[in-house]
């Protein structure tokens, strides 16, 4: 009997290795570039709602139309659309980093840290210009284009 | 094949669809509606900021032409099919427990329908007047 009870015991195991998490890594900027991909993304779907919002804006009228602009003109609307254009334009930069990945190219360590830098100026670039570019064109210039 | 260490069957390579059931059919169609948002939402993003300080029947009108109307409804129905298919992925990589993984992937599907169709349906509204 006490032959069987040894033969069945528990194998004395040692601990085995566990994979590098998070808390151990070190920061490098292809992790945050990746996080931010994601977070930009999900922030983006949630403004849809926004989407939504503007084109019923406009189909219901010029009353529905002023409710609308009465919120991206205030502060708090004024933030958050600074911070949507800031999103479209980095998951917009970096989805064209992505789709390079996709056709094997741009993997080297240096290219990739270069490529990063590149997409988060460029995604500063771009929400400064399009910023530029509302906030100073006037009415009359696009009233002529139109009419 | 005798030299082949790989357990999946012959059919099952054939098929090429893998564990999803779905292929890379998912992959590829994330990769597709980016590509067509590139320019899609670089046209918005430059037309949206001209039209921000103009007066309501400018951007109406705008809206009804047919060649933003278009432009809208493929940029919309991108938009949308895009975000399901990257908040999907980003729920099946987070979430681990089943019920809620379904019930939220379920949740996601619902209100992407009903937001894309809600806003084809506003831009075909405002096109045909």
């Amino acid at each position: 009997m006490s032959d069987t009870a040894a033969a069945t015991a528990e194998p004395k195991m040692k601990p085995r290795p566990t994979s590098p998490h998070l808390s151990i890594y070190r920061w490098q900027i292809s992790m945050s570039l990746s996080i931010l991909h994601r977070a930009t993304g999900m922030a983006l779907a949630f403004g849809l709602l926004f989407l939504i919002w503007w084109l019923y804006a406009v189909l219901f009228g010029p009353a529905a139309y002023g409710c609308f602009l009465s919120f991206t003109h205030s502060i708090v609307g004024r933030i958050f659309l600074v911070g949507w254009t800031w999103s479209l334009s980095y998951h917009l930069l970096n989805g064209i980093r992505h789709l390079f990945w996709d056709m094997g190219r741009g993997y080297e360590i240096s290219t990739m840290t270069q490529t990063g830098i590149m997409v988060v100026l460029g995604s500063f670039i771009i929400t400064a210009l399009l910023w530029l570019l509302a906030l100073t064109t006037a009415p009359q210039i696009m009233g002529a284009v139109h009419g | 094949m005798a030299n082949d260490p790989s357990i999946r069957t012959p059919l099952g390579r054939a098929r090429g669809l893998g564990s999803a059931h779905d292929g890379s059919h998912h992959w590829w169609v994330q990769r597709m509606t980016a590509v067509a948002l590139i320019p899609l939402l670089t046209w918005l993003a430059v037309s949206v900021a001209l039209l921000s300080q103009q007066p309501f029947d400018i951007v109406r009108n705008w809206m009804a032409s047919p060649i933003t109307a278009v432009l809208l409804l493929l940029t919309i129905f991108n938009m949308f099919y895009h975000a399901w298919l990257g908040l999907q992925v980003i729920v099946e990589d987070y979430i681990a427990k089943k019920a809620t993984r379904l019930a939220l992937l379920i949740l996601i599907q619902g209100a992407i329908w009903l937001g894309c169709a809600a806003s084809l349906f506003a831009v075909i509204k405002i096109a045909l007047g």
